[in-house]
C-alpha cells in the first residue's frame, strides 16, 4: 500500500530524516510514537508533500515516484491518495462544516454539487456533527472542528488517512469523543498513519508501531511485541515512562 | 451661472442657507469628473498595490526592499506635495530630456498621482492581510488535492479579503475625499465647481457653498460606509472573530 524507501530530510543544515524506511499495508493502522523532535511529523508531511523531502522514493498503491525528480503533477497525483488530519484541525474558516467536507470533492474529485453534499452529509453523519452542517468552523468546539476534519479526509477515500497528532490541541473532556471516531474509523478497514502521543490510545487501536527517535526508526514491528517485548534500549527506556500492565488489563 | 442681479440678492443677507440646495444642485454637476478621478485611481492604485505586495512576499531581496523602500517613501509624502511634484516638477524633467509632456491630461496626471498616493497603504494592507491567513489554510487545501491556484482563490483569499474589508473601506473613503485636492491644477470636479462658484459671487457666499460642498461629500461618504458594512457583513459570515472586528470599525 504505502511503502518509503530511504527518505532524508534536512531543514537547514540540521537533518530531520535520515534515511529511513517504512512499509504499511493495506488496512493497516500505524501508530508512529517518538519523543518531540524526533520526526514524527516531518515523516507525515513528507508524505503529503507539505514538506518536499530531499532524497527517497515513496509507492502508493499503484503510484510510485523520487523525492528527487518528483513533477508536479506526480505530486498531486500521488496527494490524492491521502488525506490528512491536521494538529489544529484546519477547517476552512470561510466554509461551512458542509462545505469544508465538499470542498474537495467539487474542485479535485469533480464531483456534482448534489453528489458531494450526499457524501459529505453522510460522512458527518458517521462523525456526529449531522446537526451542524450548516455552522462554521468558529461556533464548534475543538473537537467538533477535528470530528469534521477527520470527515473531510473520509470522503476524499484516500488510500491512506495520515492524522497528525490529531488530539494534542484538544482538552482531555473532548479527547475522548475524537478518539472514538477514529477508533470507528480503523475499525472500517482505511488504511491509517498516526502521529500520536495517546499511547495507550496507539496500543488500543494500531496493529502497527513505529518508533522514532532522532530521525531514524528505532525500532517497528506489531503493536503487541513493541509494547510487551521492546528490543532496543531507546524503546525500552522510551516506555518505561508508560505502564502497560494497566493498559492491557483494561 | 448666476448673474450680476442674482449677485446683488445674495449679498444682501449675511447668511442664507436656503440658497444652500440650489448650490448643491449646482456643484454635483462636476460629480462625474469626482467619481473618474476616485474609480479611475482606485483601479489603478490597486493594481499597483497588487504589484508591490507580491514583491513584498515573494520577491529576492533586493527588488523587496525596493518595494519596501517605495512604500515608505510614499507613505512619508503629503499628497499636495506629490502633485507639484509630478504635475509641475515631473514635465520639466522630461523636457530636459527631450519629450514633451504638456499634451497630457490633467485628469490623468491627477489618476496617477492620486494612485501613486494610495498604492503604498493599499499594498501594506494586502501584505498584511494575506499574512494573517494561518498557513495551514493553504496545506489543508493542498492536502485535500487541490491545487496551490485553487487554494489561493478558493480558501486564502477570501479569507484575506474578509481581513482587509474594513481598512479598505477605510481607505477608499479617504482617497475619495483625497481626489478633492485635484483643484489646485485646475480641474473642475466637486471641488474646483465650488470654487468656480464662489468666485461668480465674489466670495460673498463662501460660507454656503463650501457647506453644500460639504453636505454632498458627507452623504456621498455615507453611502461608501453603508456599502462597506454591508461587504463586511457577507464576508464576514461565520466569522466570529472577524465580525466583531468589523463591528468595532
Amino acid at each position: 500500500m504505502l511503502n518509503i524507501k530511504g527518505i532524508r530530510k534536512s531543514f537547514g543544515k540540521t537533518p530531520v530524516l535520515r534515511g529511513l524506511d517504512l512499509n504499511v499495508g493495506k488496512g493497516d493502522v500505524a501508530a508512529i510514537l517518538g519523543p518531540s523532535g524526533s520526526g514524527k511529523t516531518t515523516l507525515l508531511r513528507c508524505i503529503n508533500f507539505l514538506e518536499r523531502a530531499d532524497e527517497g522514493r515513496m509507492t502508493i498503491g499503484d503510484a510510485s515516484s523520487d523525492f528527487k525528480t518528483v513533477t508536479k503533477k506526480e505530486i498531486y497525483n500521488l496527494r490524492r491518495k491521502t488525506a490528512m488530519v491536521f494538529q489544529n484541525y484546519c477547517l476552512f474558516n470561510n466554509k461551512t462544516v458542509l462545505e469544508n467536507v465538499t470542498e474537495g470533492l467539487i474542485t479535485v474529485h469533480k464531483k456534482s454539487k448534489r453528489e458531494a453534499e450526499d457524501i459529505a452529509a453522510a460522512m458527518l453523519q458517521k462523525v456526529g456533527l449531522e446537526d451542524k452542517l450548516n455552522a462554521y468552523p468558529s461556533f464548534l468546539s475543538g473537537g467538533q472542528q477535528q470530528r469534521v476534519g477527520i470527515a473531510r479526509a473520509m470522503a476524499q477515500c484516500p488510500d491512506v488517512i495520515l492524522l497528525d497528532e490529531p488530539t494534542s490541541a484538544l482538552d482531555p473532556e473532548l479527547i475522548g469523543e475524537t478518539l472514538s471516531v477514529i477508533r470507528q474509523v480503523a475499525k472500517s478497514g482505511i488504511t491509517m498513519i498516526i502521529v500520536t502521543h495517546e499511547m495507550q490510545f496507539a496500543a488500543e487501536i494500531a496493529n502497527k508501531i513505529v518508533f522514532m527517535d532522532g530521525g531514524n526508526i528505532i525500532e517497528q514491528g506489531a503493536s503487541r511485541d513493541f509494547f510487551l517485548s521492546p528490543k532496543e534500549e531507546r524503546t525500552i527506556q522510551f516506555l518505561s515512562r508508560f505502564n502497560l500492565g494497566n493498559y492491557y488489563s483494561i | 451661472m448666476a448673474g450680476s442681479e442674482e449677485v446683488k440678492v445674495m449679498a444682501t443677507k449675511l447668511f442664507k442657507p436656503e440658497i444652500i440646495p440650489e448650490l448643491i444642485w449646482k456643484i454635483i454637476q462636476a460629480f462625474p469628473l469626482t467619481l473618474t478621478l476616485a474609480v479611475g485611481s482606485l483601479i489603478l492604485g490597486l493594481i499597483m498595490a497588487l504589484g508591490i505586495a507580491v514583491l513584498c512576499l515573494r520577491a529576492p531581496k533586493v527588488p523587496r526592499s525596493i518595494a519596501n523602500g517605495y512604500i515608505h517613501f510614499i507613505r512619508g509624502i503629503p499628497t499636495l506635495i506629490l502633485i507639484y511634484l509630478l504635475y509641475l516638477g515631473f514635465p520639466q524633467l522630461m523636457k530636459g530630456l527631450g519629450v514633451d509632456m504638456s499634451g497630457v491630461d490633467k485628469r490623468v496626471y491627477l489618476v496617477v498621482i492620486f494612485a501613486l498616493a494610495v498604492s503604498a497603504n493599499f499594498a501594506e494592507l494586502m501584505r498584511s492581510s494575506y499574512l494573517s491567513v494561518d498557513n495551514g489554510q493553504q496545506e489543508a487545501a493542498l492536502a485535500a488535492g487541490m491545487t496551490a491556484r485553487q487554494g489561493f482563490q478558493r480558501i486564502v483569499l477570501p479569507q484575506a479579503f474578509a481581513v482587509a474589508l474594513p481598512s479598505l473601506g477605510n481607505y477608499i473613503i479617504m482617497l475619495f475625499k483625497l481626489t478633492s485636492l485635484g483643484f489646485v491644477v485646475g480641474v473642475v470636479d466637486l471641488m474646483g465647481k465650488t470654487r468656480i462658484l464662489i468666485n461668480l459671487t465674489y466670495g460673498s457666499r463662501r460660507l454656503e457653498t463650501y457647506l453644500a460642498l460639504a453636505v454632498i461629500y458627507w452623504a456621498l461618504c455615507f453611502v461608501l460606509e453603508r456599502l462597506n458594512k454591508l461587504l463586511i457583513k457577507r464576508y464576514t459570515r461565520g466569522r466570529k472573530d472577524l465580525a466583531e472586528r468589523g463591528a468595532v470599525q
